[in-house]
This record gives structure tokens, C-alpha cells and sequence, in this order.
């Protein structure tokens, strides 16, 4: 797949410490228009503070991070909060609302934040939960869905806002086994369709079959970056080898 | 017999029950008013607002009522503004349920998740949007019982009215037992503080009963928090 | 009306209202005391479903919960005598915030007891417990701990509440203001006087039930 040339987000030199602990120790990465991202690495490595610094959800203590071009102040609350209208994020915990239904769900941004009048906004829900196949379940409340159904539901809300860019934070963590081809199904459909994705998995899987390119970090530091073939198989570094193995 | 001193001084006693009544209307709307607007204050952003409202809740909880009644109503005219009992006794209700009731708030607002507001921040709704739409709706159910609880203390509550010559309805049961004592000898008081008793408790126990209620109506939609997902933790 | 504050007649009042204060203390502590017994009766009582006794626990429950403090001390007060149960300003003080306080601590204590989660109590029997023995060992000491924190802020309500006393004529501590301010008008040094004390009392109790939380967490704590 085809990827435009500038950078769409790019981050330079962030750095987050929470308490002693450096969670990013100077990382710099860009993604492209249509570039698929996977971020791999153990726990700890800092990968979610990563993602969470694109979308502002994490202040970074020093770097940069430049959207589209323009650089994006990194305390300035209210630039972020219109950016994320263009950044979608999908949590691990799907994080429903769960006082309002599934179309509920889905329609509050977008209405509330002046995208649509709510009933183009209930017609584009539909569409959505069409898209996730669950058209059946728009009037459910999320404690009547299950883990998997859920998430994708979850991904609806996210994709309603019509984001440039999506953000996965680890999305089949927590669901059960059975559940979680169903939502890694959708996934790879999106990317089919050319939606830019940054996703933080475990599911090497996935990665190997979706990804443009493979980002590894440890200990705060992204220790290799390249496309599949190279992480999955002919690593350049010893600890990236180590850990493919391990979780292969 | 005794029933007919009850009789005798039923229209007394339903006049006394008006006052209860209204006293009682005004200070709930008045006390979950101060609950919300300080209980918001507790959870804002803004650091001196936060203190604002500790400050506050800590001063008009840890003082006993009655001495909080006493101090408005004896302290008011020294400022240069004389209050009448019922103003008075509305003003320290209203003061110390507030006080109460931001601390109900702000429990009902910190059992909804984090994640909840973390969520919709991502989807680029406003601070006060994410309140109205997300954290406020969810945080009746928490918020819903433990209020309950305090709007019928507050109703108990304005039998102290009385101390301060409020002709509400606790205090019309002591003048027929003063009056009546002086007349036939004999005190009626337990019948009489018996009934007074009853009639609070139908009352207290009629509002119980209405947010009970509400309290299954809200759970039916899907007010009740989902399950936590398993296995899940916060990654760095 | 001008007026300034007179420190030194704060001070020329201290002995009366330590006093009143003396008063308050004891007639809470005697009151908490029993009204942690009574708690620890009747929530076992509802826990067990004794009959007869369960239902008695809660209409003596549900009734106190749903009246005024103020009109109970009055009842007792005024209106006992007349089934022969004549008790001092003192004593009917001490039933009545007892009674009160009782009935808050059977649900404090049920609920504590409620959180030892039924599978302990399955355990128990498997391991072949006995009712009693569970009671003492398990579920006392599990329960009791969830219990104590509202125990304790209901203890601090009873201190508090301590001041309707003053209504029936107990020389607690807001009595003694009442009647000093009565003869001497000093409203402003009297209610800042006895506002500092309850403050105090209320702020180091509530700083206590922390701390004692605080010891309580720690076979939870991870640190």
C-alpha cells in the first residue's frame, strides 16, 4: 500500500517520567497518511504512553509532536481536544458508557461536538454498527453485550468521529479467546479499507499480517523499527530477537 | 380518651404539619442545590476551588447541627441582618446538608471510573460535556441512596426548628402536651411524642420508599456499572 | 452594634465549659459504648435470621432511622415517666443518643458482616465450624474491619448529637454556652468557643478513625 510522503503525525524526542520511572526515554516516530503501525514490546515498555502522548491523553515532559504539519502545543488542552475529533482511540477496556446504548454510544461525539444533526449522526450510527455487524444491537445496553461485541462497538464510537487515524491500545487484552478473532477480524477489514492505524498488541499474528511497519520498544526506548519480515524474522538486534522468540 | 385529645387538636397539629412540610420542600431544593454546586467545586480542576470546598465541608459537617442553628440564628443579627426562625432554621439546614450532600456528590462522582473520563476525552468532548452526558447520568446510582439518607434527616432535622420557636409541627406537639399538662394535670406526653414519632416516621418511610423506586428504574437502564473486563491493567 | 472580641472572657469562661465538655464526654462515651454492643447484637441477630429477634432488630431499626433524634430524646424524657420509667436529664440523654446510635451501628455492623463473602462461610462449614465459632474467629474479625470506619463516623455523630441534650436541660457543653450567652450576651466568644472545641473534638476523632483504617489495611496493603 501506497503511503503519502509527509508525515501525518509525527512525535520527536518525547519524554515522559511518572514518579522515577522514565516511561519514554527520547522517542521519536512518524506515521503516514494510510500506514499501518504496530507498536510490539513487554509490559512496561511504555508503548500506551506512547500512543496516549498522539492523542494528548499524556502531556509529554519534553518533545515534540507536530499534526499535519503544524506543531501541536503540548499543554494546550483545547488544541487537543479539536485534534481528537481527528484521532479515533480504541481503549483495552472498551470503556462504554454503559447508561446509553450501543447507538447512544455512538452518537454522543459526534452530536455534541456540532459534527451532525443527530439524525444524519443516528443514520451514520447504523451504517456503523452495520459495518461491525451489529445492526441488531443498537438499542442494547453494554452490560447486555458480550466482551467482543462490545469492543467493536467500541470501534464504531471511535470511527464516528470520521478520524484520519485510529489508535489501538492493546484492544484484545482483555477479552476472552473466542472473542477476540472476531474483533481482530474488523481490524484487518479497516486496514483493508486504508484507515490509518497505529495498534499496541500482543498479537503477533496480526502484526505480521496487517502491519506496515513494526515498532519495538523496551525499558522506554524503541530499540528497532522496520517492516514485519525484518522484526518477525532477520532481526538486527539481540533483544528484539529474544522477544519474538519468546512470544512466538 | 386519648384519641380524643388527638382529635381536638388535629386542625392545630395539620397546620403545624404545613409548616414541617414547607420548611422541609425548601430545604431539600435549597440543600441538594449547595450539594451539587460544591460537590462540583470538590472535583474541579482548579486547585483553589478544590480547598474552597474542603474548607466548607469540613467546617458545617464537624459542628453539631444544633449549635450550627443556634450560632446563625444568634450570630445573624450581630452582621446586621436579623432572621426570622424559619429563615434561620432554612439558612442552617441548607448550609449543613450542603455540606453533606457535596460529600455524597463527590463520592458518587469518584466511584465512576476514571476510565470512564479518560474514554470520553479521546472521543474530543468538553470538560462540562463530559460531565453532563457521561459522569453525572452514571453517578445517580451511587449518589442516589446515601441522599436518600440524608433528605430524610433533613426532614427529621426540622423538628430543631422548634428550639427556635418555628411552629412546625414538633413544636405544636409540645405546646398541646405543655398546655394540656397544665390543664389536666397529667402529662400526655408519651401519647402524644408517640404520635409525633409515628407521623415522622410515615413520612420518612414514604420517602424511602419513593427512591427505592427510582433507584430499580435507573437500574433497569443500564445505570448499574458493567463488569470490570478481566485481566486488564494499566500498561505503560 | 459594636463589638469586640474579648479573648480574656473566653478564657474567664474556660472551667464552665470544660464542664459542659466533661459532660459531653461522658454521656457520648457511655452512649457509644453501648451502642456499639447493641450493633454488634443485633447484627448478628439479623445475620443469623433468629426469629422473632431478626424482625425486632429491624422494625427497632427502620423506626429509629426514620425519626427525629430530637423528638426520641423528648419521648424518652417526658414521656416514660408515664409507663413508671422515670429516668434523670442525664440518663434518658444517654438512652436516647444509645438507642439512636444502636440502630445506626446494626447496619453498620450488618454490613460488614454482609461483605464476608458467602464463600468463607461455605468454607467454614466444610471445614466443620460450628456457627459460633465461625462468628468469633472468621467472621467477627473480617466483618469487624469493613464495620469500623462507620462504626467510628456514627460514634462521632453521637458526640455530636450530644447537644440536642441541651433541650431537656443536660449541662453539656452547649448548654453552658447557651446559658453564659443567656446572662452575658457574648454571642460571638461563646459560639467561636465552643465551635473551636468541636472542631477539634470532631477533626482529631475523624484524624483517629483514619489511622486506625490505616493499621486495619495493612494484611491488604502491598507496599
Amino acid at each position: 500500500m501506497q503511503s503519502s510522503q509527509t508525515p501525518l503525525i509525527e512525535a520527536q524526542n518525547l519524554v515522559k517520567a511518572f514518579g522515577r520511572t522514565r516511561a519514554l526515554d527520547d522517542v521519536s516516530c512518524a506515521i503516514s497518511t494510510g500506514e499501518r503501525l504496530v507498536v510490539i514490546g513487554p509490559s512496561g515498555s511504555g508503548k500506551s504512553t506512547l500512543i496516549r502522548c498522539l492523542n494528548g491523553l499524556v502531556k509529554p515532559d519534553a518533545g515534540k509532536i507536530t499534526f499535519d504539519g503544524q506543531r501541536v502545543e503540548p499543554t494546550s488542552e483545547g488544541h487537543w481536544r479539536r485534534l481528537r475529533q481527528r484521532v479515533g482511540m480504541v481503549f483495552q477496556d472498551y470503556t462504554l458508557f454503559p447508561h446509553l446504548t450501543a447507538i447512544e454510544n455512538i452518537t454522543l461525539a459526534p452530536v455534541r461536538a456540532g459534527l451532525m444533526p443527530k439524525p444524519q449522526a443516528e443514520l451514520a450510527a447504523r451504517r456503523l454498527l452495520e459495518r461491525v455487524q451489529l445492526a441488531e444491537k443498537a438499542t442494547s445496553y453494554p452490560a447486555f453485550l458480550s466482551g467482543g461485541q462490545q469492543q467493536r462497538v467500541a470501534i464504531a464510537r471511535a470511527l464516528a468521529m470520521r478520524p484520519q487515524v485510529l489508535l489501538f491500545d492493546e484492544p484484545t487484552s482483555a477479552l476472552d479467546p473466542e472473542m477476540i478473532k472476531e474483533v481482530l477480524d474488523l481490524m484487518v477489514s479497516l486496514a483493508r479499507d486504508g484507515m490509518t492505524m497505529i495498534v499496541v498488541t500482543h498479537e503477533m499474528g496480526f502484526a505480521h499480517a496487517v502491519a506496515d511497519r513494526v515498532l519495538f520498544m523496551e525499558a522506554g526506548r524503541i530499540v528497532e523499527a522496520g517492516p514485519p519480515d525484518q522484526i518477525f524474522g532477520n532481526q538486527n538486534d539481540v533483544r528484539t530477537r529474544e522477544f519474538v522468540r519468546r512470544i512466538a | 380518651m386519648p384519641m380524643a385529645l388527638l382529635l381536638d387538636n388535629l386542625g392545630f397539629f395539620l397546620t403545624g404539619l404545613e409548616f414541617t412540610i414547607r420548611l422541609a420542600l425548601l430545604t431539600l431544593v435549597c440543600a441538594i442545590g449547595v450539594s451539587l454546586l460544591i460537590g462540583l467545586m470538590s472535583v474541579s480542576q482548579w486547585r483553589a476551588l478544590r480547598i474552597a470546598a474542603l474548607c466548607y465541608v469540613e467546617f458545617w459537617r464537624d459542628i453539631p447541627l444544633l449549635v450550627n442553628l443556634l450560632f446563625i440564628y444568634f450570630g445573624a443579627p450581630l452582621v446586621g441582618v436579623p432572621l426570622k426562625p424559619f429563615t434561620a432554621a432554612l439558612l442552617s439546614l441548607t448550609l449543613w446538608g450542603g455540606a453533606n450532600g457535596a460529600e455524597i456528590v463527590r463520592g458518587g462522582i469518584n466511584a465512576i471510573g476514571r476510565h470512564q473520563f479518560v474514554s470520553a476525552t479521546a472521543l474530543g468532548l468538553k470538560r462540562w460535556q463530559i460531565y453532563r452526558y457521561v459522569v453525572l447520568p452514571q453517578a445517580l446510582m451511587p449518589i442516589l441512596p446515601p441522599m436518600t439518607g440524608l433528605c430524610t434527616t433533613l426532614v427529621q432535622a426540622t423538628s430543631l426548628a422548634s428550639l427556635l420557636g418555628v411552629n412546625e409541627f414538633f413544636r405544636i406537639a409540645q405546646i398541646v402536651v405543655e398546655r394540656t399538662t397544665m390543664q389536666s394535670g397529667h402529662s400526655p406526653a408519651f401519647l402524644i411524642y408517640g404520635f409525633a414519632l409515628l407521623v415522622y416516621f410515615a413520612i420518612c418511610s414514604a420517602l424511602t420508599w419513593l427512591s427505592r423506586y427510582f433507584e430499580q428504574r435507573l437500574q433497569k437502564t443500564g445505570h448499574s456499572a458493567i463488569a470490570a473486563p478481566r485481566g486488564f491493567k494499566e500498561s505503560a | 452594634m459594636k463589638h469586640n472580641f474579648d479573648i480574656a472572657y473566653i478564657i474567664a469562661s474556660l472551667p464552665a465549659l470544660l464542664e459542659g465538655l466533661r459532660m459531653t464526654i461522658i454521656v457520648s462515651a457511655i452512649s457509644i459504648t453501648l451502642a456499639i454492643a447493641i450493633g454488634v447484637g443485633g447484627a448478628s441477630v439479623r445475620i443469623f435470621n433468629t426469629p422473632v429477634f431478626s424482625q425486632l432488630a429491624r422494625g427497632y431499626v427502620e423506626f429509629v432511622r426514620n425519626t427525629p433524634l430530637l423528638v426520641q430524646i423528648f419521648f424518652i424524657f417526658f414521656g416514660l415517666p408515664a409507663l413508671g420509667l422515670k429516668l434523670s436529664v442525664f440518663w434518658s440523654g444517654a438512652v436516647a443518643l444509645t438507642v439512636w446510635g444502636g440502630a445506626y451501628n446494626i447496619e453498620n455492623i450488618r454490613g460488614g458482616f454482609l461483605s464476608v463473602s458467602k464463600g468463607m462461610r461455605e468454607a467454614a462449614e466444610a471445614l466443620g465450624i460450628d456457627r459460633l465459632r465461625y462468628l468469633w474467629l472468621i467472621a467477627l474479625p473480617l466483618g469487624l474491619r469493613v464495620a469500623i470506619p462507620s462504626v467510628l463516623n456514627t460514634s462521632i455523630s453521637v458526640l455530636k448529637n450530644s447537644a440536642y441534650l441541651q433541650a431537656i436541660g443536660l449541662a453539656e457543653l452547649t448548654f453552658v454556652a447557651m446559658d453564659k450567652l443567656s446572662l452575658d450576651f457574648r454571642t460571638l466568644e461563646m459560639f467561636a468557643a465552643i465551635g473551636c472545641i468541636y472542631l477539634g473534638l470532631v477533626l482529631s476523632l475523624s484524624w483517629a478513625v483514619r489511622r486506625a483504617e490505616w493499621v486495619l489495611q495493612r494484611p491488604f496493603r502491598t507496599e
